[in-house]
Order: structure tokens, then C-alpha cells, then sequence
């Protein structure tokens, strides 16, 4: 079977720093990873490929440093990885970018399963697994974790605090896949250095998928408002015994007049 | 000017030595490794005298002047630190604070106790927010008629689980002041020990007060004296430190020159080696400069003049001397001197709280440079 | 001249980091305070093929050679010496002697499940009267028809407790000493008369096992006569040279650690109404640290760029070695004076940290050793051979 993985490069969330003079996300510092929920996707298609065989494809839309992601992909495990770059592509929205992969992912053929995170961590809305679910015509389920293929079915489970529960789909279908508690694997060294000195990324562009400016130049989502974060105050750690913890932090909060 | 002990110091210098070596250093390795206070060691010490050494004779003390007492602490300090600082704990910051700030009757309730060691002292200065930087105090003390009522956190309160009597410094509405406040008072809370890098002998332990009612007699001196009773202390503290340097630079060294003398590699014993020989020699010279420096920082203490700059310097110097020679030493035992099974890595856990315990380096130099730069007539902030 | 590392090693080197930060950190404390090996590590780094790092890939490595295994340890020293500590002995040193000396035989048989994390390696030289006289050693591998019988006992092997491949350096010819009378063996820890002696109870790197080695008439194949017989001292100091350089990116990363929290601490802490920062000592201790830590990463990458482009190194690697661990110490120690008693405290790594980085001046060749290569390097490059 074939899965594409739908990944985005993306700056680290973590190392971003915020400029509160300026009201602006100062990239300096960040390095730029892959979307860590599609790391659990990628991860996914993986253990569906090693149970069932097949191929697993990573795309992503992008301009040409994307395609170290996708390099991380190959390192990962895919076998192919496919670069939709395109001068077009890089003011579009969700909807841009969905048709994009939707289109690429018919290009590519005999697809039967579509994965990617449920979100990306940087502008987060969440939409895409659904506008390509649209795109494609298939079924998608959302926030998804473990999937399993029975022929053709495909069964993935969902879970809210109390319970959890499984949802079956019928092949094509799209996936959005959740963090789970087992981690994505580490790429092999080995395969890192295969992946960046010697495997070749594809690169397509609008022409080699038959898109035309207006199909992707329609805007459906528009930014109204940028806020910034309130500020956090340090915290201090308290140790010892719950009886002894719990005595230094009275004593704290007596000493500061908070009780 | 005569650089020799006079028979009397001479002779306590031979007692202490002797004590050390019986009592104290054989216990060394345990106390470590068990992580507990030399109370035995205190004891004895006790028995002997000499707890309560440098006070007079009528509080049960011998009279014993500040080279003497650095004789003792660099007799200590050559056989266990933790024991040192205990010891100097109790001896030269509590009981010495009461001995020159107390009234008449809280020099006699406490003193001959401390001196028995039926009683032992501590001293808790330091905060959370307030180190090097103890005028930032936020422990308050409370005037409510008879009584004073406390409330705030201290930390690393030396001998803080083992102490019977606390030195407890906090802000009254003159200022900083301090209290005697005896262990048994309500109120007051000894917290969980901390686990420390060196010094696992010595009882380091957060003080908790909360509503700790004390009446005005264990005031110690008026309102708003704490930071002068704070700054003598400490500069006992600096001699003091520089006196425990000066005995654990020595017992490191002696350490080297053994194991230099009983290793042989490529043919010869190490200590015909001139790498190795290096390392001795300028431990030596350090430990010969640092000897005078304590003896005569002592001696002007004894005078009794203002000696602040002249303790950081001996800190200071002390601090970095008994570093720099218990490192060179651990090199000196090579591979061996990493393994527990020779006390060498000891000492430099141990050594290495010298530089931090009664104000870092770092702090000694902004004090050094202050007052020299006041000599001048440039006052500086810290 | 391109000074910036090549798109592989940055990648390779984002995915020790995520994988040091996310599975060695956590453990660095706990593996000191219970004084025992990650065990649970060991599976992880097999996975991510972090156990064979510089070998071939026709070896079962992953082909990233020293410069790759230089950002391995770089990355792990800054978050664990003792996880460092465990690796260095099993790459660095024990596959590697295999690597520069074996067979293409015993490279199959060995290394390959080596360089994959199959099995794990010790490298066994030193000996009680035999330290930095390493010449002096006495274990004896006296020849038998087609083995050799080996008797002795070294001492402060790390991995040596659990090791499954040790390479041993044993005399067999007495009269001739280290010249053409040492040579090295590979020996399975389950030859009979192989056994573990005492574990060291140490100051630091208390994750790491260092063990005394008894053989006791254990019989090796000469088939495991490893690099040629009476040559055993070539294929090791060879060996040694190749770990000094990662020992060295090792103390590189521990420094670069010690760095970052005195910073962090000097921004936060506040004495005298201000932050720590502000006060001129505290922001030249911080100066010094940098430009020693620049210093050293500048030396540690041209070293492994010697040794992956195949030219002398042997004076450099002594060089990373002593300056390495010189100024992971001193900056340990800065960091220390400027957390003040917290630094002391062991609820704060820094007294780990300090503990851990003390061992890097003495084992490996003692700094005083290092010292004596690099002067006999350079006195032998003016046409002098002195005498240590």
C-alpha cells in the first residue's frame, strides 16, 4: 500500500523568542524542525509499512530549505519525499495549501491512505487534514491515534478524558494523527547520513501538477488579530518531604503576605 | 618583631594537635560517608575545654586569644573540615557573638553551657534572598509588648539540627537585630538537611519561623545593631576560615608528599618526577605564605583594631590556597585520587566550600577593594 | 576553507540533541545519586544507531567518521559524563582498537555487532602498577599451540563490569618490552577464567562502571591476536589518540553547560538590588568562559577534520585532551563560584558537574602524560627525541 505523510517545516516553538517592543515572533534563535505531530504521523505510517508493506511517501509544501524535512523524513524511514515548491504556493492559505497536496497526492497514484498531525504548532489552525479530506473525497478522522488496517479497513482510536474509543474507515481515507505517549523513533544515524548526502528529494511545481494561480490563490481564512502572551512570572521549586515541602511553602507564602 | 610561639601557644598548638589527630581524624572517612555530625568529636571537645577556649575563665572558658583559637581551627581543619566548621560554628560565631554582645544575664545562662557543650551553637544570618547580600533581610521580629514575635525563613544554618541555641538575626523596627532563641521555643522549626557536594559532616539546615515568640531579654544588644554584631562575626568567621584552610592545604599536601613518596612509575617513585615536584613545591610556598598571613591577621585581631580588610584578605587568599592544593594534590595521586578508596577526593569536595561558606571570593574582593579605595576617600558600592 | 559543518552533521547533530535532552538528561542525577549504569539507555541508543557512529557503514556504522562522533559526545557530555563516559569507552576505544587494528575477519565478527550495539566493548590497559607507565604493565599471554594463556589483573576499566568484547594489551615477550613485546588480544567475556573483580566506588561519573579485570589462565585463539604480535602498543596509542579528541568534544560540551547556567543563574539571581549580571567580575568570569569554550570547539572539529581527512593528529588530540578538560574544570568552577551555595547543594547539578568533569584531567592519560606527547611531538619535529 501507498501512505503519504503530510509534513511541514516549521520554526521550533520552543527557541522562538517574542520581541514585545516590536509585537513580533523574533525567529533569530529557532531552528526550523519538522512539525513535531507529524513526526507521530510519519511515525505511524512507518509502523503501517512495516506491518503491511508498502510505501510510505513524505510531501510538503515549501520553498527549497523545506526540503531538509524532508530529508529528516527519508532519515526517518520514508522512501520517497516529494518537495511542492512553487512560487504561487508561498502566499497561500490552508486552502491553497490543501488543494496543493491534494492534487499531488492524485498525482502520485494509488494512494489509499493520507497522514499528517492533527495541527501545526506554528500558525495551528487545524483545518487542513479536513480541506484535503475535501479535496480528495475521502473520509477523514480526526485526532487519531494507533491506527490499524484490517484489508481494507482502516481503524484508528480517539479519546477524550474519560474514555476512549475506535473509529473504522473505509479506504482512501485521511488521517489526522495525535501525539501519543510512545514517541516518534529516532532517525538511525546511519540513514541520517544516507538521507543528506545521497538521497535525492523530488521537487514538483504548479506546471507538473496541472495547478492554475486561481486555484490556489483564493483566500478563505484571514488574520483579524495578533495578541501577545501575557507575562510569567519565575517560579521557584520546593523539595523535601510533602510534610516539609508543604511547611516551606507556607512559610513562603506567609513571608511574602500572600496568606 | 619575634614570628615564634610563644611556649604557651606552643603547647596549646601540641594539644590540639594531639586531640585532632586522636579524635577527630580517624572519624573523618565516616562522617562523610554517613553523612552525619561529629558529635562525638564535640563531646570530647567539650571535656577538653575546648568549646568554650577563647572565652573567660569565669564562663568556663581559658581565656584563649584569636591566634590561639586559629591554632585550634587549623588543627581541626588538618584533620576533618566538617568538624571544623562545626566546631567554629559554635565556638566563634555563636559564642563568641554572646560573649561580646550579651548582657551579663545572657552571658551567664548561655555561656558556660556553650562552653560544656550542654548547648550547641548556631548562627542564622542568611535567607533565600539575602547571601552575600545579608542587609536584605526579611525575617521580621515584631515588638508586641514584652515580647517579640518572628516570623521568616533563614538557610544553611550551620549545625542547625544538632544546635541547642540559635543566633538568629531579623528585622525589628530599629533595624536589623539579633535574638538568642533557644531551640525548645515554639515556633521555630528545623527543616530537612541539605545534601551538600563537600562537608557531608557538618548539619546544614533551613530554620522555619513562624510566630515564634521570644521575650525583649533574648534580644541580643539594642534595636539596629545586628549589621555591626553581623560584620564582627563575620570577620572572626574570615580569620577563621583562613585558619581551616591553612590546616586542610596542609593535610592535602602531606597527603601527596605520601603518595608521591610509595608510587612508582617509569622506574622511580612520582616525587623524583619535577612535574610532580612543581606541584609540591608551590603548594608549599602557598601554605608558608598563608601560615604568616594567618598568624599575623590573627595577632592584629588581638590588638584589637579594626582587622575587616585584613580577614578578606586572609579569607580570601586561605580559600583559594587550600583549593589550588587540593587539586594539584588529586592530580598528584592520578587515577587514584578519584577513587574513594583514598581520602584525597574527600578533601577536594570538602576544600571546595571554602571559597563559598562566610562569602565567596568573590565578595571578599568587593569588600578588599572597598576598603581600600575608602582609604582613599572613594567610596564605592559593593 | 568552509568552517560550517556539513548538512548531515547538523541534522545528525538536532537528533543527538532532541535524543540527549529527551532520554540521557533525565537519568543524569538518578544514575548518579543509585551509582549505576543507564541500563535503559542502552536499547535507545542501539535504536538510533548511536553506537557505531564514526565506523563504515560496511561495519555497521553509520559512516559520520570522527567529526560525527565528536558531535555525539559533544552533545551527550552536555547533559551526561557518565552516558558520555560509557559510549567514549566503547566507541572510542574499544571498537576502535578493533577498527584500526583487526582483520577484515574480526572487523566481521567483532566490530559489526559492536558498531551496532549488539554487544559492548571495554578496552583494558591499565594495571595497578601500571598507570601513566602504561609500558610497565604485566599481564602475560604466553603462547600455547594455536591460543594464548593470559594471567593478570587490570584496574579501572570503564564498562568493565558488563563489557561483552575487551581488547586486553598483555606481554609476550618480557625481554623485550613495550618495544616488540606487547601485543593486543580480543577476549569474550565468556572465555572461562575471565571474571569481574571489584567496582570502584569513584568521586564522579557514578554512572559509569569501572571495574577491575581478572584473567586467570583464560585461553584466547590466536585468531584474536589483534593488529601483530609484539605490536600490541602501535594499534593502542592509536586508539588512545582517536579518543582523546572525543574526550576532548566531550569537555566541550560540559563547558558549554557550566556556561549557560551561570548565565541564566546571573540573569535571575539578584544581591545588592541587582542581578548578579551587573557586576563586572561576574560578566568577565562568564567572558573567559566563552572565549575558552570557542577555543576549544575551534580545536576539537580541526582535530577530527585530521583525522577524517587521514593526517597526523597525533600532537592535536593531546592537545584537545589537556585543554579540554582544563577548561571544562575551570569553567565548572566559574559557574560554581557564581551560584554562590547553591552550586554546592545537591539539589542542583552543578556539584555533579563539578565531580563528573574532575576525572577528564586524570584518566585517559593524565594531563601530566598529555604534556610529555605533545612536547615529544614537538621536540621530534625539531629533530630531538627526549626522554619522558
Amino acid at each position: 500500500m501507498r501512505i503519504a505523510v503530510c509534513i511541514k517545516q516549521i520554526l521550533d516553538p520552543r527557541a522562538v523568542r517574542l520581541s514585545r517592543s516590536r509585537e513580533a515572533i523574533d525567529p533569530r534563535q529557532a531552528a526550523r524542525i519538522v512539525n513535531p505531530p507529524d513526526r507521530y504521523a510519519l511515525e505511524a505510517a512507518l509502523r503501517l509499512r512495516e506491518r503491511h508493506g508498502g510505501e510510505v511517501i513524505a510531501l510538503s509544501v515549501g520553498a527549497r530549505d523545506v526540503s531538509d524535512a524532508l530529508r529528516e523524513a527519508l532519515a526517518m524511514g520514508a522512501d520517497r519525499a516529494i518537495l511542492l515548491s512553487d512560487e504561487m504556493l508561498a502566499g497561500a492559505d490552508a486552502s491553497g495549501v490543501a488543494r496543493a497536496l491534494a492534487r499531488a497526492v492524485e498525482h502520485i497514484g494509488d494512494v489509499s491512505l493520507v497522514l499528517t498531525g492533527e495541527r501545526a504548532l506554528d500558525t495551528g489552525g487545524g483545518t487542513l487534514p479536513a480541506r484535503l479530506a475535501q479535496e480528495l473525497g475521502w473520509p477523514v478522522v480526526t485526532d487519531a491515534s494507533e491506527p490499524q488496517l484490517e484489508d481494507s479497513i482502516l481503524r484508528a482510536f480517539q479519546r477524550d478524558e474519560k474514555q476512549r474509543w475506535s473509529v473504522s474507515v473505509a479506504l482512501p481515507a485521511v488521517l489526522a494523527v495525535t501525539r501519543q505517549r510512545e514517541k516518534p523513533r529516532y532517525p538511525p544515524a546511519l540513514r541520517i547520513a544516507w538521507a543528506y548526502r545521497e538521497a535525492e528529494v523530488e521537487t514538483w511545481d504548479c506546471d507538473d501538477l496541472g495547478l492554475s494561480p486561481e486555484e490556489i490563490s483564493a483566500r478563505h481564512t484571514e488574520e483579524r488579530n495578533l495578541v501577545m502572551p501575557p507575562e510569567r512570572n519565575l517560579g521557584f521549586i520546593l523539595s523535601g518531604s510533602p510534610e516539609e515541602a508543604a511547611r516551606s511553602l507556607v512559610a513562603e507564602l506567609r513571608g511574602k503576605r500572600l496568606i | 618583631m619575634d614570628f615564634s610561639l610563644t611556649e604557651e601557644q606552643q603547647m596549646f598548638r601540641d594539644l590540639f594537635a594531639e586531640f585532632a589527630a586522636k579524635e577527630v581524624a580517624p572519624q573523618a572517612a565516616a562522617l562523610d560517608a554517613e553523612e552525619r555530625p561529629p558529635l562525638a568529636a564535640l563531646q570530647k571537645a567539650a571535656q577538653q575545654g575546648f568549646l568554650g577556649a577563647p572565652l573567660p575563665e569565669a564562663y568556663g572558658g581559658a581565656g584563649l586569644d584569636m591566634l590561639g583559637y586559629t591554632l585550634l581551627l587549623e588543627a581541626l581543619g588538618r584533620a576533618c573540615l566538617s568538624t571544623a566548621f562545626t566546631v567554629h560554628t559554635h565556638t566563634g560565631l555563636a559564642a563568641l557573638t554572646v560573649l561580646r554582645h550579651g548582657t551579663e544575664e545572657q552571658k551567664e545562662r548561655y555561656l558556660p553551657a556553650l562552653a560544656a557543650g550542654e548547648r550547641t551553637g548556631a548562627f542564622a544570618l542568611t535567607e533565600p534572598e539575602a547571601g552575600s547580600d545579608f542587609g536584605n533581610l526579611r525575617t521580621r521580629a515584631r515588638r508586641e509588648g514584652d515580647s517579640y514575635v518572628l516570623d521568616g525563613t533563614k538557610t544553611w544554618v550551620a549545625n542547625g539540627e544538632i544546635a541547642g541555641l540559635f543566633v538568629i538575626f531579623a528585622c525589628t523596627e530599629g533595624g536589623v537585630t539579633p535574638f538568642l532563641i533557644e531551640r525548645e521555643a515554639n515556633g521555630l522549626t528545623v527543616g530537612r538537611r541539605e545534601r551538600t557536594l563537600g562537608l557531608r559532616g557538618l548539619a546544614l539546615n533551613p530554620l522555619y519561623l513562624e510566630g515564634c515568640r521570644v521575650l525583649v531579654e533574648s534580644r541580643l544588644g539594642a534595636e539596629g545593631e545586628g549589621l555591626a554584631i553581623a560584620r564582627a562575626a563575620q570577620d572572626r568567621g574570615r580569620l577563621s576560615v583562613a585558619a581551616m584552610s591553612l590546616g586542610a592545604a596542609q593535610a592535602t599536601l602531606d597527603l601527596g608528599i605520601t603518595f608521591a613518596l610509595q608510587r612508582k612509575q617509569f622506574g622511580v617513585f612520582i616525587a623524583e618526577k619535577q612535574a610532580i615536584q612543581n606541584y609540591l613545591a608551590d603548594s608549599s610556598a602557598e601554605i608558608a605564605a598563608l601560615r604568616h598571613l594567618v598568624d599575623s591577621v590573627a595577632w592584629k585581631a588581638d590588638q584589637g583594631g579594626d582587622y575587616t580588610q585584613d580577614a578578606a584578605i586572609a579569607k580570601l587568599f586561605g580559600s583559594q590556597v587550600a583549593l589550588r592544593v587540593a587539586n594539584r594534590m588529586v592530580q598528584v595521586h592520578g587515577g587514584a585520587g578519584y577513587m574513594k578508596d583514598y581520602p584525597i577526593e574527600r578533601w577536594f569536595r570538602d576544600a571546595r566550600a571554602l571559597d563559598i561558606a562566610e562569602g565567596p571570593g568573590l565578595l571578599q574582593r568587593a569588600v578588599i577593594a572597598r576598603e581600600m579605595l575608602a582609604e582613599k576617600g572613594i567610596a564605592v558600592v559593593a | 576553507m568552509d568552517f560550517s559543518f556539513p548538512p548531515e552533521m547538523v541534522a545528525f547533530r538536532r537528533m543527538v540533541r532532541e535524543f540527549a535532552e529527551e532520554e540521557v538528561r533525565p537519568l543524569a542525577a538518578t544514575i548518579d545519586r543509585e551509582d549505576r549504569v543507564p541500563w535503559e539507555t542502552i536499547p535507545k541508543l542501539r535504536q538510533a544507531g548511536l553506537l557505531g557512529v564514526p565506523f563504515p557503514q560496511k561495519y555497521g556504522g553509520a559512516g559520520l567518521g570522527e567529526m560525527g562522533y565528536c558531535i555525539l559526545l559533544e552533545e551527550m557530555g552536555r547533559v551526561c559524563t557518565s552516558t558520555a563516559t560509557f559510549i567514549g569507552a566503547h566507541i572510542g576505544i574499544g571498537a576502535m582498537a578493533i577498527y584500526l587494528g583487526g582483520t577484515e575477519e574480526q572487523k566481521q565478527r567483532y566490530l559489526v555487532p559492536l558498531a551496532r550495539g549488539e554487544k559492548l566493548a571495554a578496552f583494558a590497559l591499565t594495571e595497578p602498577g601500571a598507570g601513566s607507565d602504561a609500558a610497565a604493565i604485566r599481564t602475560r599471554a604466553v603462547r600455547d599451540g594455536d591460543r594464548y594463556i593470559l594471567n593478570g589483573t587490570k584496574i579501572y576499566i570503564t564498562n568493565g563490569s558488563f563489557a561483552d568484547i575487551i581488547s586486553v594489551m598483555a606481554v609476550t615477550d618480557p625481554a623485550l618490552g613495550a618495544r616488540g613485546g606487547v601485543t593486543a588480544f580480543i577476549v569474550e567475556k565468556e572465555y572461562p577464567g575471565y571474571k569481574v573483580g571489584t567496582i570502584e566506588d569513584k568521586m564522579g561519573i557514578r554512572g559509569s562502571a569501572t571495574a577491575e579485570l581478572i584473567f586467570d589462565e583464560v585461553e584466547v585463539p590466536a585468531a584474536n591476536v589483534l593488529g601483530q604480535v609484539g605490536l600490541g602498543f602501535v594499534t593502542f596509542m592509536q586508539s588512545l589518540d582517536v579518543g582523546r579528541v572525543t574526550l576532548g568534544a566531550a569537555c566541550l560540551g560540559g563547558a558549554e553547560t557550566a556556561l549557560e547556567m551561570a548565565i541564566r543563574y546571573a540573569r535571575v539571581r539578584e544581591q545588592f538590588g541587582r542581578p548578579l549580571a551587573h557586576l563586572q567580575s561576574v560578566q568577565f568570569m562568564v567572558a573567559e568562559m566563552a572565549a575558552e569554550i570557542e577555543a576549544l570547539r575551534s580545536l576539537v572539529y580541526r582535530t577530527a577534520w585530521l583525522v577524517d581527512t587521514k593526517q597526523p593528529f597525533t600532537k592535536e588530540a593531546g592537545m584537545c585532551k589537556l585543554l579540554g578538560s582544563e577548561i571544562a574544570s575551570r569553567c565548572v568552577d566559574r559557574a560554581m563560584q557564581i551560584h554562590g551555595a547553591l552550586g554546592y547543594s545537591r539539589d542542583f547539578p552543578l556539584e555533579r558537574m563539578l565531580r563528573d568533569s574532575r576525572i577528564a584531567e586524570l584518566f585517559e592519560g593524565t594531563n601530566e602524560i598529555q604534556r610529555i606527547v605533545i612536547a615529544t611531538e614537538l621536540f621530534r619535529e625539531a629533530g630531538v627525541r627526549i626522554r619522558p
